[in-house]
């Protein structure tokens, strides 16, 4: 009795799933990474980078696009080109072309949210040349694009160096009301694929280009960093009596006037606090410990008075670092730091709506306050 | 007269010699091993038979038949009783009882015109000698195992468990072809209702014959449809004492070298005697293995089944890629190519267990390597997956129980065929059916799964993992014994400062 | 019919299983939702919302305790029969049964739909369906012991998950949760009440307490089932909240989910996946006892064998699922098992309870009198 039971519930479990349409992973394309561009006539071309298992190719990984009206019948007509299903839950990066962002990224975007399937930790790359040119671009053999790329953001968002950009934080960061989102910039310098920057988007639309270091500082205000290689320039003037004269000669010396000196951020925070809301006057104050890792001439740190003269004018740039960048995205309205959400959040009934702020935020003033303590100089003073 | 001879029931004595000898003739018709041998004096006849190669010859010669045709002694049973130098005379007068102990080897003198007939028990029996148990292994601990000897094992328990308190309970099962069964406990100890409901079982079971003591558990276990064996077996007395010590009881059958051990939990089947042998931390450690392999061996192949077949997207994309290629030639789906090489290591395994030792190696050897890699070289099985299978074959031999071992491994196929049908879902489907059903499993009717359900946090320390001898002195909780306490709880340690 | 549930000793159970039983049967998919509901409802106050939520049931559970103590060992079919007459006493009755039997669907065509938009869109209804039922009825046949067991063993079994929550956590954003105290009373209560349908399932003690054994240690495990269940949801509704933005929320259906998909090891990522299977070990108590509720209720009040109860309302529940497969369909049944469990389960226990004081006294005067004379 209880056999024959089991054996009818087998059967039935048999019968009633064998619909299943399985997803092998030998007969899909696996997209690994997807570029989108935006090309005449409005119309939308799609560049896929896919791992598919043919016994019979070396190389598994292909670069096959498509074009559509709409991203999903670009991937259609991108399919038809493959003799393996394509399968979207393994993109690890989405690359968007100049001209698609710039016009704005959410309609492509939409679609990944739906699916339950597609991953949340991809992450979204702005190129700033088209898409298809890096996606088609060919590295060593055996080394796939989409992977490339994001193991190059891997790298720097976990030393701290860059703010990550995934879609979950697009997603939070871009519908935060009273914050802009800011995604990885992508170019082909020297001959490679590289990160330049970062693209600062007011809501989907790509309208600032920063550099790596502004990159740095957008992260030091948004997230703690922990040993992060910091690099900055700073005037030689105030350190004329600390510079050793040894082996150079007075008049190459006075050709200089600035110094670069690369540093490690031990660890970094900062903290921001409206200082009064009808004014819209924030306060930041930011905390930087530092250690030097180098410096371009031979200044000698050797005693407090120095280190508190370098500490200054590190504090100094930074702060004037700050101010610009805040400047730029001023220009642009965009509010990558947030200072809305901060607003909002300050505010007594906790409501403002978007447009409220873009009209507010080019005006708002900000005072950053960086503290920097230098830790330690390294083997050499 | 004749019926009753028939029958066997009633006394067949007084009888002629030359009757019996025909009677007993009759009876033994096609056997021609009865030794019936007449012996006159006088005008007296005595009869001595046994069946020759049951008994000792020696023994019979020297102090059985030198008295008896000695001169001093008189041919009536008082007086074979009194001068024959030997302990265990009987007198019988059923027929029935002079056929069963003719072929357990007794030795019958019948004086002619007596009323029943003298029996002494000069068995003989050839004996495996003591052995190491091949089945189960100890590294470290006693190392001999049982053997089908009834004696020599009720021997080897009384020397392991020496207390009075050892009661060995005597059953005979088995009407055809009866067998001694012994019941085995601890009288202060073991719970009133475990032997009691043991008892009823033993007693109430009612078949022809019982093969051996994996037979006997079969008979009297709580289910019979389950595929977890209910009730522990093991052929090692220093784990058959140590359970008779903490309260379980245990069951012996007569040319078995297994005892059977109740009631018995799920967990019990992961506990191994050296675990006690080892430092409580190393024991710990490797009773945790044991129950991880247990996961291991279950989930491990379905896990692969499920993922490559239905959810590419949970493997991390430099895992997947190294999969898919080694996927990529494999022309069967997954859930085919798992269950062929599952059904290889199985075959293998079979095939190693049927052949003698020597060639046994040999066949694990040539299987394993030379057909494992040229079916990953022929593009038959992607060779990640022969990884995961010898790795959940080698993690189901971890249980210390043969059974359980074997159980472990039969569950893996219907959890393949669910993972390759739904998925994960069909794993977590299979998982949930087997918890359901292991709680509804009970042995001896304890529940299967306890410490776990019923909940006793105490028992905890003994199962799952091992805690310092002072948490240890109390028994199971969960088997509720008689007596709980081991010994007396150490007091706490003085707190002392440093360099005290 | 019997006021008093007669148990057998052996089925009876300690009190701590309370614990297990309380609070496998109110998390269910319930809280997969609740988040986004009451996040609608009270904004960035959700947390108070579920304070008062949390306040409000632990009166009901107290009333729940006075109404059961007066009686020696009944449950709510025996109590109501008691109080409102044969006819009206089991209309209430099958009443309750049609909340279980209402709540028990909801809960299994939710969790096919998860099913089929997380993993499998093709997959018919009836075969996820029949694969829940089967273990439900598998279960339900072992008796009131093993419900208690598979309660005990899926909650040890699938608490994992919250330690998924810790990645999420830290990537909050704690500014969404501020400024606080913004949202008003009024819309604070309504928060309260959308957790109605996550928090509901504590009714099953009208059921259970008669097989409790000692009695007298039932409250503490229950109102510790209460503050368990709470603190998750409010643990989830933070973190949802800070995880995610408003619109985020706004849009997704089964928000908590969403929480799943960013941790990763080297080997396994995508945990919403993992989860979403899990899930089927939180929800099968649910299934297991409501199902249990209805065919013991048919028992209690019309003498129907249990196993018959059993296999034809498994039946009627899989024939039914086929034809819930539209999204909207499926939200129209649960909103109505979450008003119509509202007033059943949070409403109408402060109803009983005067009636059932007054029995009682009536009863006890009734008892003196008789004694005097």
């Amino acid at each position: 009795m209880k056999n024959k039971s089991l054996a009818i519930i087998i059967v039935c479990i048999l019968v009633l799933t064998s619909c299943i349409p399985t997803n092998n992973i030998e007969e899909l394309a696996i997209i690994t990474a997807r570029g989108v561009d935006r090309i005449e006539d409005n119309r939308v071309e799609t560049v896929l980078n896919v791992a598919r298992f043919d016994p019979q190719t070396q190389n598994i990984f292909a670069t096959v696009s498509g074009t559509g009206n709409t991203v999903k019948g670009a991937r259609e007509d991108a399919g038809n080109r493959l003799n393996y299903e394509l399968k979207e839950g393994q993109i690890d990066v989405e690359l968007y072309g100049n001209e698609a962002a710039k016009q704005g990224i959410f309609p492509y975007i939409g679609g990944l949210i739906r699916d339950a399937r597609v991953s949340d930790t991809m992450k979204l790359v702005i190129s700033n040349t088209t898409a298809k040119e890096i996606l088609e671009f060919e590295l060593e053999q055996g080394i796939a694009i989409g992977e490339y790329l994001a193991d190059l953001i891997e790298i720097e968002v976990d030393e701290g160096a860059l703010p990550s950009s995934t879609l979950q934080d697009f997603t939070r960061r871009g519908a935060t009301i009273g914050q802009d989102a800011a995604l990885t910039l992508i170019d082909i310098k020297e001959d490679k694929p590289s990160i330049v920057g970062m693209a600062v988007l007011q809501d989907d639309r790509y309208v600032l280009e920063i550099s790596t270091h502004e990159g740095f500082l957008l992260n030091l205000f948004l997230n703690q960093i922990r040993n992060t290689p910091i690099e900055l320039t700073l005037p030689l003037e105030p350190f004329q009596e600390y510079i050793e004269k040894i082996g150079t000669t007075e008049r190459e010396r006075d050709e200089r006037e600035t110094f670069s000196i690369q540093l490690t951020g031990e660890h970094g925070n900062s903290k921001t606090k409206v200082k009064n809301l009808e004014e819209l006057k924030f306060q930041t104050d930011i905390y930087l410990d530092l250690e030097i890792a180098e410096i371009s001439q031979p200044i000698s740190i050797k005693d407090k008075k120095a280190s508190d003269l370098l500490e200054k004018e590190m504090e100094k740039k930074i702060q004037q670092q700050f101010e610009e960048l805040l400047k730029k995205t001023q220009e642009v309205n965009a509010d990558p730091f947030g200072f809305g959400k901060i607003y909002r959040a300050n505010k007594e009934d906790g409501r403002i709506t978007p447009e409220e702020w873009r009209e507010k935020y080019p005006n708002i003033n900000v005072e950053f306050n960086v503290n920097v303590k230098l830790m330690h100089t390294g083997t050499v003073q | 007269m004749n019926r009753r001879k028939k029958t066997g029931k009633g006394n067949i004595f007084p009888l002629q010699i030359e009757d019996l000898e025909s009677l007993l003739k009759s009876k033994f018709k096609n056997n021609p091993d009865l030794s019936f041998t007449t012996y006159e004096r006088k005008n007296e006849k005595v009869a001595v038979f046994y069946i020759d190669y049951q008994v000792e010859a020696d023994k019979v010669e020297d102090f059985l038949l030198e008295p008896l045709l000695g001169e001093k002694i008189e041919w009536t049973n008082d007086s074979i009783l009194n001068e024959i130098p030997l302990s265990s005379g009987k007198t019988y007068e059923k027929l029935d009882d002079i056929l069963k102990n003719l072929l357990i080897g007794a030795v019958f003198i019948y004086c002619e015109s007596e009323k029943s007939v003298v029996s002494y028990l000069l068995s003989k029996k050839e004996n495996r000698s003591l052995q190491q148990s091949e089945t189960e292994s100890l590294v470290l601990g006693p190392k001999i195992g049982f053997t089908e000897s009834m004696t020599t094992n009720l021997n080897i328990i009384r020397w392991s468990v020496r207390s009075e308190d050892l009661v060995l309970e005597k059953y005979i099962i088995g009407k055809r072809e009866p067998r001694e069964v012994r019941l085995i406990y601890l009288k202060s100890i073991a719970n009133e209702t475990d032997i009691n409901t043991m008892r009823q079982r033993l007693q109430e079971l009612d078949v022809d014959v019982v093969d051996d003591s994996a037979v006997l558990m079969q008979y009297i276990e709580d289910s019979t449809t389950t595929i977890f064996p209910q009730f522990f077996t093991t052929e090692l007395p220093d784990r058959f004492s140590y359970n008779i010590n903490r309260g379980k009881l245990g069951v012996l059958v007569e040319n078995s070298p297994t005892a059977i051990i109740a009631p018995s939990t799920f967990f019990s089947f992961f506990e191994s005697t050296e675990d006690l042998y080892m430092r409580w931390n190393v024991g710990t450690f490797l009773r945790v293995l044991r129950y991880l392999s247990f996961f291991l061996s279950t989930l491990l192949t379905p896990l692969y089944v499920a993922a490559v077949t239905f959810h590419y997207e949970i493997i991390p994309t430099p895992l997947l890629i190294n999969l898919g290629q080694s996927r990529a030639a494999v022309p069967f789906p997954p859930i085919l190519e798992a269950l062929f090489l599952e059904l290889m290591i199985e075959l293998l395994r079979e095939s190693g267990a049927r052949l003698p030792t020597k060639v046994g190696q040999t066949i694990g050897i040539v299987g394993g390597v030379v057909v494992g890699t040229a079916a990953v070289e022929a593009g038959v099985t992607s060779n990640v997956l022969i990884i995961f299978v010898a790795l959940s074959a080698l993690a189901s031999f971890t249980a210390p129980n043969y059974l359980m071992g074997t159980t472990v491994r039969i569950l893996r196929f219907p959890m393949i065929i669910l993972g390759g049908l739904l998925g994960i879902v069909g794993i977590f489907f299979g998982a949930s059916l087997l918890i359901i059903h292991l709680l509804r499993l009970t042995s001896l009717g304890r529940p299967y799964l306890s410490p776990i359900y019923p909940l006793v946090v105490e028992d905890f320390n003994k199962v799952l993992y091992r805690l310092p001898n002072q948490f240890q002195n109390q028994r199971f909780k969960s088997y509720r014994p008689k007596d709980l306490q081991r010994y007396a709880n150490k007091d706490a340690k003085e707190k002392k400062d440093i360099d005290e | 019919m019997e006021i008093n549930v007669k148990t057998r000793k052996n089925l009876q159970i300690r009190a701590f299983y309370l614990f297990f039983i309380v609070t496998s049967l109110q998390l269910g998919v319930g809280i997969i939702g609740a988040p986004k509901l009451i996040y609608l409802e009270a904004l960035q106050d959700a947390w108070i919302s579920i304070l008062i939520a949390f306040i409000y049931i632990i009166v009901v559970i107290a009333v729940m305790f006075i109404i059961l103590n007066q009686y020696e060992n009944a449950d709510i079919y025996g109590i109501q029969v008691d109080i409102f007459g044969t006819f009206l006493g089991k209309l209430l009755g099958t009443i309750y049964i049609l909340h279980f039997a209402i709540s028990f669907f909801s809960i299994l065509i939710t969790y096919i739909e998860i099913i089929r938009v997380y993993m499998f869109p093709a997959i018919s209804n009836i075969a996820i369906g029949f694969l829940l039922l089967s273990l439900v009825v598998y279960s339900v046949l072992g008796g009131f012991r093993v419900m208690v067991g598979v309660c005990t063993l899926f909650f040890i079994f699938s608490h994992w998950i919250v330690f998924l929550l810790v990645h999420p956590f830290t990537q909050m954003d704690i500014t969404h949760l501020q400024p606080m105290f913004v949202s008003s009373f009024p819309e604070l209560l309504s928060g309260a009440k959308t957790t109605s349908y996550t928090f509901m399932g504590f009714e099953i003690l009208l059921l259970v307490y008669p097989f409790i054994q000692n009695k007298k240690k039932a409250r503490f495990p229950a109102f510790l089932a209460i503050s368990w269940t709470t603190f998750l949801v409010l643990l989830t509704t933070i973190i949802v909240i800070g995880y995610f933005s408003y619109q985020q929320i706004a849009r997704r259906e089964w928000v908590l989910l969403g929480l799943f998909k960013i941790q990763n090891l080297t080997f396994i990522e995508r945990f919403d996946y993992i989860v979403v299977a899990q899930w089927m070990m939180i929800i099968l108590p649910n299934l297991i006892f409501l199902m249990w509720g209805i065919t013991f209720g048919m028992k209690r009040m019309y003498q129907i064998r249990q196993k018959t109860t059993l296999y034809v309302s498994a039946v009627i529940f899989l024939v039914a699922s086929i034809f819930f497969d539209k999204h909207f369909v499926i939200q129209n049944l649960i909103d109505f098992s979450a008003r119509y469990g509202f007033w059943l389960v949070y409403v109408y226990p402060f109803v009983l309870l005067p009636l059932v004081l007054l029995k009682k006294y009536r009863r006890n005067k009734k008892a003196g009198e008789s004694h005097e004379k």
